[in-house]
């Protein structure tokens, strides 16, 4: 009897062993961890971290996580929690009803529990319009893509604990009043989800997904690509549906709750159902418009099913979240995007798309209108001049509310808004006169504007401001104004920091494609052959006072 | 280094045991107190040469006292409480004490003093008091101080016992460290295998999920506390110390069992006491006696007068909530268990004796529930405002509780309130006689327990998310 309990207890003992021995020599062939996840290092050795205690921390976490057959460890206590009450090992995934699994962060941003609040949605919305309108007017589109989460289409499979929770606002249902308000396309798959999934014979979302399932997804590119078809000057390659096929596993990321999870046992659906497309023929050849993406992990789902590398133009780009990669739509690898020119992709794209989805609604369009207002109400000297004009032309505020224009503080706010307004809408232009030559601030004379450059080059590089009707402003590359010289010979002198009536030219858009400016004395802006020189001097247009405007 | 650890349970128990198995029986002291120090310069290596140096003091004090007489010999003894209590006031107090100053000087206008932050020397309150043990008993002649310093080291150093007790009298344990002659006991090893798996179930399964559910409760402001959630909160809380705490005890307990010292019952199914008193019969049993031996009986016991008497409780349990931490609530917390020990003697247990053990299990109960309120609040407002809560009747809405949670909170409940329990968990008398399916089931019920406890702590801070690859 003894005996037996002896070797009993040395069994014990060799089991407990096993970890160690794993780690030392790792008999066994482990699996990694599905999910993604950061693991910690082994610390480097040093008598301060050992007396602080950093060592040993570190080390504890280290050793925490590479013990041998700690998969095993983790994946068993998950199972475990899993079959006996239902909990999930990834924190932010539920258990819904009929095996539904639904992410507890989107679930609070759909009923509202999170919330951004009314003000600061129709803050996003106003930076999203302003976007869009400076955009608009660099031949650049602004769409606003909603996807739908899981949670919003299917909301009776939440779990119970959510019962009665919903709040009567969410940031969703503010975006899109504010968007729509402001005038923005707006592409909503939540409304459109919710009314089709009643009908629908196909699966939205699966089971143990996150986002919407690939046939979905192909549902919503299909969509897209209609939407965006009126913006896109010409008919674009197209795909068509030509059937669909079960599979037993689930593709691409139809699973993607699954993996974490790390259980025993499989949690998915008996099969999945995916598309099968085709593209139509004869639609290769056609235009292929260049497309931003600044979206989340939905708008993945779309790329991920490879038809948009061909419908769209190479130079195309997805920006995920805005964060730190710019992707291509083919399978090439990113590059940073701080090594990209976002302001001019953005300015130069058919359409800057915008792909938010429930659960990131509190943080889209992920920073990209800040950071173009940003990049536009940092030309501060321009802003200045234009504030100035404003000021002195307060006629633009007649639609404003009294109160706003009686309260000093308000006015100069809106008046500054304004002002940052306008200076989106600058176009940047070249100007070539008569002589061939194009149009400069020549820095080296006192900003007397010159027109003897064969090339077009920075000094070349000019900003056209409407001002309203078709009254602009020019500004040189260094950020002043032109003025037609008050009292001297009528001069075109670009040193002005501020915008007033001498800086101010009536463009006149002339029968062959050119364009003259009226300075305001009444004189067109004319070159003078001799000095190459420009003077506002010229009572009528011939063709020293035609100049081509060039983008 | 906490046993529950995976550092603790796959480096340093399997390595430990071996080589302390495979050593011959003289050895065995040495390198307990070896693997002791190692153990507490993991967590602690700045504080380990003033924990060696109390060591040496004591010892050689102790010596000194055996070896003194009359007012020399009491005089030594005075030296020596000094010097520990002293020790434990400035580590575990000094940072209390400064603060308060502070407050009350910036109360009447005046620059509140600078002062360098005192670091806290792991398990300090327990070795001060062992410390103080060994003195007084040598002192008192209870015991002749032990020869060998590896053997005192020993009774200060252990491992399982150095950083959170339980609390082992000088007298309880001498013998057993010098008179190591027992050969190798399987039974007593399993056993003590099995109490330490089932403190470590303990602590883990239970403790740690009611704790997570008591901290997201008591971290919520005052707004947003409500009739349930306050009483949610300190029930949770009730629970996990109790099974945090006995779990420990359970660990600390088997650990010893399995290098053979027996060490006293800490916990003796505390929420079915019928009073406060009975309470403390039942609860940290070796602070309590500890407390009653070198605390209250030198004051004067109950040979004094009613008032005195009183004034005495009060005392030893203001020092013992004291003792607890550097902090008002704990103060609070002695004062107000001192408060009912008080009442229970003057009127309290003849009125609660006609009203059936029922109520009286219930109405303890209720008492210990509101004062762990104060024990795990913040502070005193937030003490206050939790127990306005708790009696407000007032609900904010619909709560919901995980089925994992109300699980573990009924089976905490269950463990609790029925004492069967305890004499499964391996402190049957007859170990000896143990028969092999017995012996089966506990080498069972211990491989269980640890792969699930290793489960749990490996998987806690493992929380993979979906996508992160950008």
């Amino acid at each position: 009897m003894k005996q037996l309990k002896t070797t009993t207890f040395i069994l014990l003992f060799l089991l407990l062993w096993i970890p160690l021995l794993q780690q030392l020599t790792g008999i066994f062939k482990e699996t990694r961890l599905k999910g993604a996840y950061v693991e910690s290092v082994m610390p480097k050795f040093s008598a301060d971290s050992l007396k602080t205690f950093g060592y040993q921390k570190q080390f504890e976490k280290y050793q925490n996580e590479h013990f041998g057959l700690r998969p095993l460890f983790v994946k068993l206590k998950n199972t475990l929690e899993y079959l006996l009450f239902g909990e999930l090992s990834v924190t932010d995934n539920v258990l819904g009803k009929n095996g539904l699994i639904f992410s507890r962060g989107s679930i609070g941003r759909t009923l509202g529990i999170y919330y951004n609040g009314r003000e600061q949605n129709e803050a996003t919305a106003e930076k999203i319009r302003f976007m869009k309108e400076a955009l608009e007017r660099r031949g650049s589109h602004v769409i606003v893509l909603m996807a739908p989460s899981k949670e919003m289409v299917f909301p009776e499979y939440l779990p119970d604990s959510y019962l009665g929770q919903a709040k009567p606002a969410n940031d969703y249902s503010d975006l899109v009043r504010s968007l729509n308000r402001a005038g923005v396309p707006l592409l909503d798959f939540c409304t459109y989800f919710r009314k089709m999934k009643d009908t629908s014979s196909i699966q939205l979302f699966t089971k143990t997904g996150f986002h919407w399932s690939v046939y979905a997804a192909s549902l919503a590119e299909d969509s897209l690509l209609h939407f965006i078809r009126p913006y896109v000057k010409g008919p674009m390659l197209e795909y068509r549906r030509v059937g669909a096929e079960w599979s037993d596993t689930a593709r691409l990321s139809d699973a993607d709750f699954e993996d974490p999870q790390n259980l025993f046992i499989s949690l998915q659906q008996d099969r999945y159902l995916y598309p099968k497309l085709e593209m139509v023929k004869g639609t290769a050849g056609r235009k292929r418009p260049k497309v931003i993406i600044i979206g989340d992990s939905f708008f993945w789902q779309i790329k991920d099913q490879k038809r948009l590398k061909t419908i769209f133009s190479p130079d195309s780009k997805y920006w995920y979240y805005f964060a730190s990669t710019s992707f291509p739509l083919n399978d090439d690898a990113g590059v940073p995007l701080r090594n990209i020119n976002i302001i001019e992709e953005l300015e130069t794209a058919d359409i800057v798309l915008l792909s938010g989805s429930m659960g990131t609604f509190d943080h889209f369009p992920f920073g990209v209108s800040d950071y173009y207002y940003e990049h536009i109400a940092q030309q501060k000297e321009l802003i200045k001049g234009i504030f100035a004009y404003l000021w002195d032309h307060p006629e633009w505020a007649k639609g404003l509310p009294e109160s706003s224009r009686a309260n000093n503080d308000v006015y100069t706010r809106l008046v500054e808004k304004e002002a940052i307004k306008i200076c989106s809408y600058k176009r940047t232009i070249r100007l070539k006169a008569n002589n061939g030559r194009f149009v400069s601030a020549d820095g080296a004379r006192n900003n007397i504007a010159v027109c003897d450059k064969q090339k077009a080059s920075t000094w070349e590089t000019l900003g056209l401001i409407p001002l309203g009707g078709n009254k602009y402003a020019i500004s040189s590359y260094k950020n002043r104004y032109f003025s037609a010289e008050l009292g001297g010979r009528g001069e075109l002198i670009a040193n002005r920091p501020a915008i007033r009536d001498w800086e101010v030219f009536t463009m006149l858009e002339l029968e062959d494609g050119r364009v003259a400016f009226k300075a305001a004395n009444g004189k067109y802006v004319s070159l003078d052959e001799t000095s190459l020189q420009l003077f506002a001097k010229a009572a009528s247009v011939g063709p020293g006072e035609k100049f081509l405007m060039m983008d | 280094m906490l046993f529950s650890s995976t550092f603790f349970l796959v480096y340093f128990l399997p390595v430990f045991f071996t080589i302390y198995f495979l050593l011959p029986l003289w050895l065995k002291n040495y390198f307990i107190v070896f693997a002791s120090i190692l153990f507490y310069a993991w967590g602690a290596p700045q504080f380990v040469f003033i924990l060696l140096g109390t060591v040496l003091f004591n010892f050689a004090l102790a010596h000194l006292i055996v070896r003194s007489s009359g007012r020399r010999k009491r005089m030594l003894l005075i030296f020596s409480v000094i010097v520990n209590v002293c020790l434990l006031l400035f580590f575990k107090y000094a940072n209390f004490f400064a603060d308060n100053v502070n407050v009350l000087l910036q109360a009447m206008d005046v620059n509140a003093i600078d002062f360098m932050r005192i670091a806290l020397p792991i398990g300090i309150s327990f070795f001060t008091f062992h410390q103080l043990s060994f003195i007084i008993d040598v002192y008192r002649g209870v015991k002749p101080p032990m020869k060998n310093i590896v053997d005192y080291a020993l009774y200060i150093l252990l491992f399982p016992q150095l950083i959170a007790g339980p609390i082992i009298r000088y007298n309880e344990i001498s013998d057993q460290i010098e008179g190591r002659n027992k050969r190798f006991n399987v039974d007593e090893v399993l056993e003590g295998f099995l109490r330490f798996a089932v403190g470590l179930a303990k602590k883990v399964l239970i403790a740690n999920v009611l704790g997570r559910e008591a901290d997201r409760i008591f971290a919520l402001p005052a707004a947003e506390l409500d009739f349930v959630l306050s009483w949610m909160g300190a029930i949770t809380y009730t629970f996990q110390i109790y099974f945090d705490f006995s779990g420990y005890s359970d660990m600390a307990i088997g650990l010893a069992k399995m290098m053979g010292f027996t060490f006293p019952e800490n916990f003796n199914h505390p929420y079915i006491a019928q009073s406060i008193t009975d309470f403390w019969r039942r609860w940290h049993i070796s602070l309590s006696r500890w407390m009653r031996d070198y605390l209250y009986i030198p004051l004067g016991g109950n040979k004094v007068s009613d008032a005195r008497l009183y004034f005495n409780l009060w005392v030893v349990f203001l020092i013992s909530g004291f003792w607890h931490g550097a902090e008002w609530t704990f103060i609070a917390w002695g004062a107000y268990h001192g408060f009912f020990l008080a009442i229970e003697r003057l009127f309290l247990l003849k009125l609660t004796s006609r009203i059936g053990i029922f109520f009286r299990i219930a109405f303890t109960f209720l008492i210990v529930v509101l004062g762990w309120v104060l024990f795990r609040a913040h502070n005193i407002q937030q003490a206050g405002s939790f127990f306005r809560k708790m009696f407000s009747f007032s609900t904010g809405g619909t709560h919901y509780f995980s089925p994992y949670l109300i699980t573990m909170l009924l089976i905490a409940a269950f463990f609790s309130f029925i004492p069967v329990v305890g004499r499964w968990a391996g402190r049957e008398k007859n170990t000896a006689a143990a028969g092999i399916g017995i012996t089966l089931f506990r080498v069972a019920t211990i491989i269980v327990f640890l792969i699930i406890c290793i489960s749990e702590i490996t998987s806690s801070d493992f929380n993979p998310f979906i996508y992160f690859k950008f």
